[in-house]
C-alpha cells in the first residue's frame, strides 16, 4: 500500500472554474445600469478575495468565498434592469459560482464533470423561469407562478430532508 | 445466522446547502417585495440545487470497504488505509474524519488522496508513552461534488489496535513470584509427594511417569490426570486496573488506562510464558474479573478483556471491589493494581484488599507524565502548580506504603523497578 501523495491546491481546472466565474460576474455588471468601471472593480476585487480565501485555507473558507460572490452578485442584482439579458447574466452567475464551488482543489479531479447532472437540473428549472419571465406575452403573471413554484420547491425540499424514506425504498443488505 | 442489517443513512445538507438555500430564499424575498425578475433568476438556481444533489445522490446508500494497518516502532504510529466505495463511482465523492484516541498526539495532519476507485490515507501519530489504543474507524460519508449534501456511507470496518508496550518486560519473565498461601487457617497436607507438598490434580502429559499418575483420580474420570506438587509451581497473579474516574480529569484518566493497558497486558504474557496461573480484574462501578489461568487461552481471554476495559463514569466503593474479588480469587493471591492513586477512595482500596487476604503490589504512573503541558499558566505558577502535584502525590502514596509496596513509575517506559521489587520483594511478602 502506497503511503500517498501531498495534495495540490491549485489545479488547471480550479483556474478554468475561477475565470468563468470572474468572466460571467463581469458580464453581469455591464448589464446592470451601475458605472461599468464601479462594477468591473466591484467584480475584481470580490473575485480576488473569493479565490484569495479559497487557496489560502486549502478548501476550508469555502463557504466565507462563496458569501462574498452572492453579496457581489446582490449588489449587481440591485443594479440590474429588467431586461432579457440581465437576467440570463444574473442565472449564468450563479450557475458559475455552482460550477466554481464543485471543483474544489481539495477534493479529486473531475469533481466539476460529477456536478454535472445537479447543475443541469439548476440551469433547467433557471431556463424555465427565463423563459416564463421574458418570453411569455405578460411578465407579471409568471413572476406569481414562479414565486409559487420555488415555495413549492423549498416545500418539497423540506419533505425530503424529514422523510428521506419517501423518495427510497432501500432492500435489506443481509438475507 | 446473518448479524442485523445496518440502517439505512439519510441524506443530511450541508452547511454549504443551508447556506445556498438561505441567498436564494433572501433573493426571492427581495425579488417579490421588489417585482424584480432578474433577482427571482438568480434564486431559482439557488434554490433548485440543494433538492437536485438529494434527487440525484447515491441511492441505496453507498457502502464503503476499509483495509488498514498500523506501523512504527517506539513512540511512532504510522497507519495507512484504503477506502473502496460500492457502487465504485461514489468513491471519489468520499469524504474522511478520522478520530484520534487521547492517548496519541498528532505528528502531522492526514494525508487522503483519491485515487481511481479508493480513497488512500496515511496517518501519522505519535504514542509518548507506552499504550494500547484501539484507533476507531474513519468516518466515511458521500458529498455531492458542490458540497450541498451528503450521505454516511455504511461501513463494517473494526477499530485498528495500536499497542506499543513498555521496556524491561523479558525481565519480569525471570521473576518467580511466592507461591500463593492462604494465609488465616492454612494447614499443611500429610500428602507429601517426592517433589514437595500436594498442590493438586492436573492433565497428565503424554510422557508423564508413571509415579507421577494419579491412579485414581484417572479412574474416576476416564482420562489421565497427574499429580501437582508446590515445589513445581510459582506464585499465582492478579492484575486489577482501577477506572474509576480520579481527579486529575478526563484525559488524564484516559491516558492513564492506556498506559495500564500496555502494562497489564505486557505483564500478563510475560508471567504467563513462564506458566504462571494469571487473573484479570478490573473495577469502576463494579467488579469484572477473569479467574486465574495459564495457557494460550488465557493469554487471549485477558488481551480481549483488557482492550475492552473502558473507564466508568461512576465510581464504585472500594470495599465492593475487595469483596467481590474473594469471589473469583482465593486469598493470598498477589494482586497487581495499576492506579493512578488519583480517586477519592483510591487508596482505601489497597487497605480493604490487604484486609481480605490479598498481598498488593501498586504500579503507580506518574502524574506529570501523563498531563498535558499547561500553556495558559505563567511559568513560575506552572512549576508551583507542578511542585502541588507531586506533594499531593507523594501524600497519597505514603498513605498507601503502609500496605503495600508501590512502584513509582516515574518515566512511564520501563517496567525495570517492577521487575526488581518482585525479584527482591522487602520485608513483607508481595
Amino acid at each position: 500500500m502506497a503511503a500517498p501523495a501531498a495534495r495540490r491546491l491549485v489545479t488547471p481546472r480550479f483556474g478554468i472554474a475561477s475565470v468563468f466565474l470572474l468572466a460571467t460576474l463581469g458580464f453581469f455588471g455591464l448589464t446592470t445600469v451601475l458605472p461599468w468601471e464601479f462594477a468591473l472593480v466591484l467584480v475584481a476585487a470580490g473575485g480576488a478575495a473569493a479565490i484569495a480565501l479559497r487557496v489560502a485555507s486549502a478548501g476550508g473558507r469555502t463557504n466565507s468565498a462563496a458569501i462574498v460572490v452572492l453579496v457581489v452578485i446582490g449588489i449587481l442584482a440591485a443594479g440590474a434592469p429588467d431586461a432579457w439579458l440581465a437576467g440570463v447574466a444574473g442565472g449564468a452567475s450563479v450557475l458559475a459560482l455552482l460550477a466554481w464551488l464543485a471543483d474544489d482543489p481539495g477534493r479529486v479531479a473531475g469533481s466539476m464533470r460529477r456536478a454535472v447532472p445537479t447543475l443541469a437540473v439548476a440551469g433547467l428549472a433557471f431556463l424555465v423561469a427565463w423563459g416564463s419571465a421574458f418570453l411569455l406575452p405578460t411578465s407579471q403573471v409568471p413572476t406569481g407562478v414562479i414565486a409559487a413554484l420555488l415555495v413549492g420547491v423549498l416545500l418539497i425540499a423540506t419533505l425530503l430532508l424529514a422523510r428521506p424514506d419517501v423518495l427510497e425504498r432501500e432492500a435489506p443488505l443481509s438475507a | 445466522m446473518s448479524s442485523p442489517a445496518p440502517a439505512p443513512a439519510p441524506f443530511h445538507w450541508r452547511p454549504r446547502g443551508y447556506l445556498l438555500a438561505g441567498g436564494g430564499s433572501a433573493f426571492l424575498v427581495l425579488a417579490i417585495a421588489a417585482h424584480d425578475a432578474v433577482m427571482i433568476l438568480i434564486a431559482v438556481p439557488l434554490l433548485v440545487a440543494p433538492v437536485a444533489a438529494v434527487l440525484v445522490g447515491p441511492r441505496p446508500s453507498p457502502r464503503a470497504a476499509l483495509a488498514w494497518r498500523s506501523f512504527g516502532g517506539t513512540g511512532e504510529v504510522r497507519i495507512l488505509g484504503d477506502v473502496r466505495g460500492d457502487p465504485p463511482g461514489t468513491t471519489d465523492d468520499f469524504s474522511l474524519a478520522f478520530r484520534r484516541p487521547a492517548d496519541l498526539t498528532e505528528e502531522s495532519p492526514p494525508r487522503v488522496e483519491w485515487w481511481p476507485g479508493s480513497v488512500r490515507f496515511e496517518l501519522r501519530w505519535r504514542s509518548p508513552r507506552p499504550t494500547i489504543e484501539v484507533v476507531p474507524p474513519p468516518t466515511v460519508v458521500w458529498q455531492d461534488p458542490i458540497g450541498l449534501v451528503e450521505r454516511p456511507a455504511i461501513g463494517t470496518a473494526h477499530g485498528l489496535p495500536v499497542e506499543r508496550y513498555p521496556l524491561d518486560l523479558h525481565r519480569l519473565g525471570a521473576v518467580r513470584l511466592e507461591r500463593t498461601r492462604q494465609l488465616p487457617g492454612k494447614s499443611r497436607t500429610h500428602h507429601i509427594g517426592t517433589s514437595g507438598e500436594y498442590f493438586g490434580i492436573r492433565n497428565a502429559a503424554p510422557n508423564e511417569p508413571p509415579r507421577r499418575i494419579n491412579w485414581r483420580a484417572s479412574a474416576r474420570t476416564g482420562r489421565w490426570l497427574a499429580n501437582e506438587y508446590e515445589v513445581e509451581r510459582t506464585g499465582d497473579l492478579i492484575l486489577l486496573i482501577d477506572t474509576r474516574p480520579s481527579v486529575l480529569g478526563d484525559l488524564v484518566d484516559e491516558r492513564f488506562l492506556g498506559v495500564a493497558r500496555a502494562a497489564a497486558t505486557g505483564i500478563a504474557s510475560a508471567f504467563l510464558r513462564q506458566k504462571t496461573r494469571v487473573g484479570y480484574a478490573w473495577f469502576g462501578e463494579f467488579l469484572g474479573a477473569i479467574p486465574l489461568s495459564t495457557g494460550r487461552t488465557q493469554g487471549v481471554r485477558i488481551r480481549q478483556a483488557i482492550r475492552a476495559t473502558r473507564r466508568t463514569e461512576i465510581e464504585g466503593p472500594s470495599e465492593r471491589c475487595a469483596i467481590s474479588l474473594r469471589r473469583f480469587y482465593p486469598p493470598g493471591v498477589t494482586v497487581l493494581l495499576l492506579s493512578t492513586l488519583g480517586g477519592d477512595t483510591a487508596c482505601d482500596l489497597v487497605v480493604h484488599l490487604r484486609h481480605r487476604g490479598f498481598p498488593v503490589v501498586v504500579l503507580n504512573p506518574s502524574w506529570r507524565a501523563l498531563a498535558p503541558p499547561t500553556a495558559t499558566l505563567p511559568p513560575r505558577e506552572d512549576a508551583l502548580a507542578e511542585r502541588l502535584a507531586q506533594l499531593e502525590r507523594r501524600m497519597r502514596v505514603a498513605a498507601t506504603i503502609p500496605y503495600a509496596s508501590v512502584v513509582d513509575w516515574e518515566d512511564l517506559t520501563s517496567l525495570g523497578d517492577l521487575a526488581h521489587l518482585l525479584q527482591h520483594p522487602p520485608h513483607r511478602r508481595v
